[in-house]
């Protein structure tokens, strides 16, 4: 979880990533954002999001990813 | 046809019932549209007469403002002079500035167009800007009358009420403040003041203002570019001519209303009858989403920046959903990256791809080219040859037109789309608004005596005669007496699979080339390595002294590269 809360601290460190829900519905993370956060979550995790994981569900907190890194994780 | 009035309501009677603009389950039919602009129009007029003291402009003002002053040998005079005689003689409609806070929604095309029914022009802004931007703007086009499609609680119709704002009359009251906060003392209205009555089609002269778009300027300050009518009718008619475009199209419009790319979207709805879908940014964050999206609404054709595309591809979209009624995909405003724009072909190549080459002093584009896979296999896509409005030539230093193939060149463009000039900046105007030399140009194009504009951009002619984007003028550095050119820098690293976006700049005070750039996910290059790579495919003396690494690209709001703040990353020491 430290590793995926650096790499969002990255792209905007102003957010309490730990209480923010909403961080798409709230426009904290863009769709400029998302290419660069799932191509470092992929890479430090060493996992691939496809295409279908891509929705708002799996991105609107930093719960949410860690949920969907570790599903994608046990199914590697 | 003379103003885009005339145009928007021959399309409002052939297709009264089909919808115009749509976003987010709100939509308009051409009926609707012209009907309620109209009245809002009207509403507008009667507020402009009981503010008498905001003064208007008229054209000859403006036109006095900015044709430069002929200048001895470098102008052709007697051309000059005709032109001020003539723009005098035409002028007579008045036309104030309107405000309009640009949100994402359908009404906001009404709100653009009911300026347009009460005479006057509208400045299209972005409601997000900052308060001192926005305080620059509101001083430069004193605008009596501010629109907006957030509207007010209804507590504050009924003083009594002591019930809280909600939802959208919080935002109405948080923008109002923010509008005073801005110094604007004037009248903001909404939808609901329209008057009773419409008013009726004004029937302005194609020289007439129409709309204002501000951009960034280099010194921080915005610069307001003014279109005319008839600027944007010229395009509009080449554009459909050249690309089939007409009422059967379904538009999906990526750019926010206060870009001035956009226009080419409203007004393609306005003047053929074709459909125009706005659509939620939130959609461009998912692309499978965006792709789904785009096939329940017909989408048959887009005109985005390459970045919006570009997500689509770099996400791998195309796995899980395909574009199913799209048919023309073109795109404006930077260069495609090759490596994403090859996955779109090779996934759909069915669809039409058009690059096109524009700039915000003219309505639309000046220059197109459709891109097959014999362009895709080239180092460079080109931005193609002329549209029918446009004549477009390449120029040295001096103005003397060049022809030959390979060499570089200013681009100049002339003809009816281009920009009034700049907003209350007639020096500014006069350096990129030009009276072509009547000297030496030699070129089949270079008649003298024409008022050309100086885009900045470098490009060069290929063998076949098609246009190559080169770099911006100002890219164009001198580094131990020689010259270089940064988008050769940037093209040359951009070609290397493992960079996924780069920018080469020039730090003025180290007297170095630095090169920002974003890796591909899985590749660990260091800075050495891209040097290492970069002097195999570059002169030595173009080598970037340094490269520095980005987890992401700075990008504007338009998803275009963010130089500025690229440069305020710069080492300093």
């Amino acid at each position: 979880m430290d590793e995926l809360l650096e790499i969002l601290e990255d792209i905007n460190p102003d957010v309490d990533y730990t209480k923010e829900k909403h961080l798409i519905d709230h426009k904290v993370l863009d769709s400029f954002s998302i290419v660069s956060l799932v191509s470092q979550i992929s890479e430090t995790f060493d996992i691939e999001i496809g295409p279908q994981y891509l929705v708002p569900e799996n991105f609107n907190s930093a719960e949410a990813m860690w949920k969907m890194i570790q599903k994608l994780e046990e199914e590697d | 046809m003379n103003n885009l009035l005339d145009a928007f309501e021959a399309a409002a009677e052939k297709y009264p019932d089909k919808t115009a603009a749509a976003c987010r389950g709100e939509a308009f039919t051409f009926r609707k549209l012209k009907e309620r602009s109209a009245r809002l129009g009207q509403r507008i007029k009667e507020v402009m007469a009981e503010d008498s003291s905001a003064s208007g402009i008229t054209l000859s003002d403006l036109f006095d403002q900015f044709v430069p002053e002929p200048a001895a040998g470098s102008y052709d005079e007697n051309h000059s002079a005709e032109v001020r005689k003539h723009s005098a003689a035409e002028n007579a409609a008045p036309g104030r500035a309107v405000g309009v806070m640009a949100g994402r929604d359908a009404e906001t095309i009404l709100l653009f167009l009911a300026v347009l029914y009460s005479g006057n022009f509208y400045v299209a802004i972005d409601p997000d800007m900052p308060t001192g931007k926005l305080r620059k703007i509101l001083e430069d086009a004193a605008p009596a009358i501010v629109l907006t499609s957030v509207r007010p609680s209804q507590a504050q119709s009924a003083p009594d009420s002591r019930e809280e704002p909600q939802g959208d009359s919080r935002e109405y009251e948080a923008l109002s403040a923010r509008l005073r906060e801005a110094g604007f003392t004037g009248r903001i209205l909404t939808e609901d003041d329209a008057a009773a009555v419409p008013t009726e089609n004004p029937h302005l002269p194609a020289s007439a203002p129409a709309y204002m778009i501000y951009t960034s300027g280099s010194t921080g300050t915005p610069k307001g570019v003014l279109k005319s009518h008839g600027a944007v009718l010229s395009f509009q008619e080449a554009y459909q001519n050249t690309f089939g475009l007409g009422a059967e199209e379904i538009i999906g419009n990526q750019t926010p209303f206060f870009f001035d790319a956009s226009a080419k979207d409203i007004y393609l709805m306005a003047t053929s009858g074709a459909t125009l879908e706005v659509l939620p940014p939130e959609l461009f964050v998912f692309p499978v989403t965006l792709i789904r999206y785009l096939n329940e609404r017909h989408i048959t054709y887009v005109c985005w920046v390459p970045t919006a595309l570009a997500i689509v591809t770099q996400l791998g979209t195309f796995q899980e959903v395909i574009p199913e009624t799209l048919k023309k995909v073109f795109f404006v405003g930077e260069v495609f990256p090759l490596k994403q724009l090859r996955k779109w072909q090779e996934t759909l190549p069915d669809i039409e791809y058009v690059n096109l080459y524009g700039s915000t002093e003219l309505a639309g584009v000046a220059c197109w080219c459709r891109i097959g896979a014999k362009e895709l296999a080239e180092e460079t896509l080109p931005i193609g040859r002329p549209l029918s409005n446009c004549q477009v030539r390449l120029a040295d230093e001096a103005g003397n037109t060049i022809t030959g193939p390979d060499q570089t060149g200013e681009i100049r463009i002339a003809g009816p789309a281009l920009a009034e000039g700049y907003y209350h900046d007639p020096e500014k105007t006069a350096q990129t608004f030009v009276i072509r030399s009547s000297g030496k140009s030699a070129g089949q194009t270079a008649e003298p005596g024409v008022r050309e504009l100086r885009t900045g951009d470098l490009a060069r002619f290929d063998h076949e005669g098609l246009l190559h984007f080169v770099s911006r003028s100002d890219d164009q550095i001198k580094l131990q007496g020689r010259r270089i050119e940064l988008g050769e820098i940037t093209a040359a690293a951009d070609r290397l699979p493992e960079i996924r976006r780069c920018c080469a700049l020039f730090n003025e005070k180290r007297k170095k080339i630095t090169l920002f750039a974003e890796l591909t996910p899985g590749c660990e290059e260091g800075p050495r390595d891209i040097i290492r790579k970069l002097k195999g495919m570059l002169s030595d003396y173009m080598v970037p002294g340094k490269v520095i690494l980005l987890d992401q690209m700075p990008l504007n709001a338009n998803g275009k590269i963010d130089r500025t703040r690229l440069k305020e990353m710069m080492p300093q020491s």
